[in-house]
């Protein structure tokens, strides 16, 4: 037990009834420290006369210690007690701090303003019944800011520690700060949002309009993964100061998280005013940025939701806007796009078919159609393609147009294309040894790890040779990261695969890809094919690459071929092999297996015989 | 080339607030698919818009807006084939009477529906970019 505070524990009584004399106007004079304890001065009542003088000494060389300001005020706000401490913090002359001064008078001698406090003692006094006790916090004019714990007596005294929190206010302060801003860009965060959401949505109530924008920045991670996380963060800094610059005052910006970013416009109509809004700011963002000394371009696109038109509460609102958003980048880069009510329906359609999706090769739901691929001088079989389809329970046949954009976005198209390559690879070896298996790959597959082993797996478990399979892509394979493409290729051609270019001439269709990478094929877009017959400019470009893939020692397809005379053109051409309705539409394996027998002279290549004028054209499959 | 529309028509009966700002983001979305410029104003219950691009996703569009039942009357003020585009790269809604400047009406006459007789169509174009450009610099 602290000595000290014994007696006065057991004294309890004795100052009570001394400190309820003094409440009650008893004398209140200066309080000198005990012998040899010079200094130790405390504003108060004379020390007793008696054998207590010792003790009384003690109290004052402890409160005049304490590293806290003490002072105590009877009922009628007077003083009874300060320590030395108490009049530094206040700054408060000694001549002032005398017994019976006037509480008012020692606020007026250092004006300060109270600052809002939350007061945890409040609660905990009325819960104990202890004397009431509050907290207050004083900030004065020299920026120091003094926290105050007040405990009322009875009898209406009162005695308050003062301590200098500065410090720890300003902490408080950054931590508070951080809470609600990102660290980064000192944008404010979603919670900061938020809350200013929820505190201007009344207003809308009373007939003023609000808009939320959206943002997600075009080609950032492509910044990210060039330049580094660095370069990244130094590009977020300058963005958020480009969106600082294009808003207005009052709007509020934030940053979200990663590459989004969200800015909340009150007290302008809409949606003119956020169309405006958001054309700045795809403006500024637009331009290139300078991230020491290497120019980055990227963009931004922005979804808006208004309300109270698309929700009047602050999710609601977010929903609504990310939606917009999501369709404004599905549209194209640099786009703006307000949130329209099909729009959430057509998510709950799409997180639908996700669920459905990822489930589908479990329940067994995919099956792989077959459609041949032909010499076009012999029309013998020398390939087949291998063409995914979905048999859904309830929506039936769904396209792969459909589907496969979604299973590339969420990364099933991971586990489909395994599938896919297995059950390919098992039909093809039921097949005469001539006769290649294609599957295409998508761009997404190029991104795992494991492509080239999901590829060897299903060779060495099917047992079909590799140069039975030929893998066929798309430039977009090229587009992002063409060097860890090209080494996945290398690295399946030195095996013995064949990589054929699917779809040449749409897209950019650059001539750089085919320097980079010896493909084995080239095929030619259908879209060419289908007016190669009336000659013109299709038929000019089908005769071009032909040559070109000749030159460069690569065979040419021509896809999507459905009439004879598109048959006849591309041959005049050069195509060196065909695909199309005109010879095989896409079945099953068995169709495949039974197209080969019938057509098939002994010790003979697979062959069809040549097409008639009966050749029905119809729009072709898309193939996965 | 490209070919620039312009139509007035009259808000349907018991068209609301929140009607009239579904057409504006709905026109929004689409014209800017479309890449379609111009402008659209909603002033004293008629709907005037100036359309300009593409000319044959101008009349896809322009179809789909005469079907629409939120309005009636509507009538097709100007469609020419034109070398440039006055709204470059811009589409702008102006929904209420508050956005527009009064400055503008009085310049201009303003007549609720801007009748025939006195906006001919360069006129109402002329009408319309000025709305918008107050509005833009506000």
């Amino acid at each position: 037990m602290n000595p000290f505070l014994a007696p006065i524990e057991r004294a309890g009584s004795d100052l009570s009834n001394a400190a309820q004399a003094l409440c009650n106007g008893a004398t209140a004079s200066g309080l000198q420290a005990g012998p040899g304890r010079p200094g130790h001065d405390l504003t108060g009542p004379a020390a007793p006369a008696d054998g207590l003088a010792d003790r009384h000494a003690l109290y004052v060389l402890a409160i005049e210690q304490m590293p806290q300001g003490l002072s105590m005020f009877d009922g009628d706000d007077r003083l009874l007690v300060a320590n030395r401490r108490y009049r530094d913090l206040w700054q408060l002359p000694e001549s002032l701090c005398q017994p019976g001064a006037r509480f008012a008078d020692l606020l007026a001698a250092n004006p300060a303003t109270e600052l809002p406090c939350h007061d945890p003692y409040l609660a905990e006094a009325a819960a104990t019944g202890e004397p009431s006790r509050r907290r207050r916090e004083w900030q004065l004019r020299d920026g120091r800011i003094i926290g105050v714990t007040i405990t009322r007596l009875p009898g209406g005294a009162c005695v308050a520690l003062h301590e200098d929190i500065t410090e720890r206010h300003r902490d408080q302060q950054q931590v508070a700060y951080l809470a609600r801003h990102d660290a980064l860009t000192g944008l404010p965060n979603r919670a900061q949002l938020s809350d200013e959401m929820t505190r201007q949505l009344p207003r809308v109530h009373r007939g003023e309009e609000l808009a939320l924008l959206y943002l997600d920045l075009d080609r950032f991670k492509s910044v990210n993964d060039t330049l580094g996380h660095t370069a990244g963060d130094g590009l977020l800094r300058q963005v958020a100061e480009r969106l600082r610059a294009s808003a207005r005052e009052g709007d509020l910006i934030a940053r979200l998280g990663g590459d989004e970013f969200a800015v909340l416009q009150t007290g302008t109509a809409q949606p003119a005013g956020s169309t405006a809004l958001a054309k700045r700011l795809i403006e500024a963002l637009s331009q290139p940025f300078d991230l020491d000394g290497h120019q980055a371009h990227i963009g931004t696109s922005v979804g808006v939701a208004v309300a109270p038109f698309d929700g009047d509460q602050a999710e609601a609102l977010i929903k609504s806007a990310d939606l917009a958003l999501y369709r404004a980048k599905a549209a194209g880069r640099g786009v703006l796009r307000y949130f329209e009510p099909e729009m959430d329906a057509r998510m709950q359609l799409r997180r639908q078919l996700e669920s459905d999706l990822r489930g589908a090769i479990v329940r067994g739901e995919f099956e792989l159609a077959f459609q041949a691929q032909v010499a076009a001088d012999s029309h013998a079989v020398i390939g087949v393609e291998a063409l995914i389809r979905w048999n859904h329970p309830v929506r039936g046949r769904v396209s792969p147009l459909d589907f496969i954009p979604l299973a590339e976005e969420t990364g099933l198209i991971i586990p489909i294309g395994v599938w896919v390559l297995r059950q390919a690879c098992v039909a093809a070896v039921a097949w005469p040894e001539s006769v290649r298996i294609a599957v295409n790959l998508s761009p997404v597959q190029f991104k795992s790890h494991t492509l080239l082993r999901d590829v060897m797996a299903a060779l060495h478990d099917s047992g079909l040779p590799p140069q039975r399979l030929e893998l066929e892509i798309t430039e977009a394979v090229l587009l992002d990261d063409t060097e860890r493409a090209l080494s996945v290729l290398h690295a399946m051609r030195e095996r013995g695969i064949r990589i054929s270019m699917d779809d040449f001439g749409t897209g950019y269709s650059s001539l750089s890809y085919l320097r980079r990478f010896p493909f084995d094929k080239i095929k030619i877009d259908r879209s060419f094919i289908q007016d190669a017959a009336q000659g013109g400019d299709a038929l000019a470009i089908v005769g071009a690459i032909s040559n070109l893939g000749r030159s460069l020692g690569m065979s040419t397809t021509a896809e999507g071929v459905e009439t004879v005379e598109q048959l006849a053109a591309v041959c005049a051409a050069g195509c060196a092999e065909v695909q199309g309705y005109l010879f095989s539409r896409p079945g099953p394996a068995s169709a495949i297996s039974a197209l080969i027998a019938t057509h098939r002279p002994p010790g003979q290549p697979t062959e069809i015989p040549a097409p008639s004028e009966q050749g029905a054209p119809c729009s072709n499959d898309s193939s996965m | 080339m490209f070919e620039r529309l312009i139509y007035v028509s009259r808000a349907a009966p018991g068209i609301t607030a929140r009607d009239c700002y579904d057409i504006i983001r709905v026109a929004h979305n689409r014209n800017s698919q479309f890449s379609l410029t111009g402008a659209l104003l909603f002033l004293d219950g008629y709907f005037i818009q100036v359309l300009e691009g593409d000319r044959f996703r101008m009349r896809e569009r322009f179809q789909v807006i005469a079907a629409d039942r939120r309005h009636t009357d509507v009538d097709l003020r100007q469609s020419v084939t034109c070398d440039g585009l006055l709204f470059s790269g811009d589409w702008m809604a102006l929904r209420s009477d508050a956005e527009i400047d009064p400055a503008v009406k009085a310049r201009f006459g303003y007549r609720p529906g801007l009748p025939a007789d006195t906006f001919s169509g360069e006129r109402i174009v002329e009408f319309v970019q000025a709305c918008c450009r107050t509005h833009a610099n506000a």
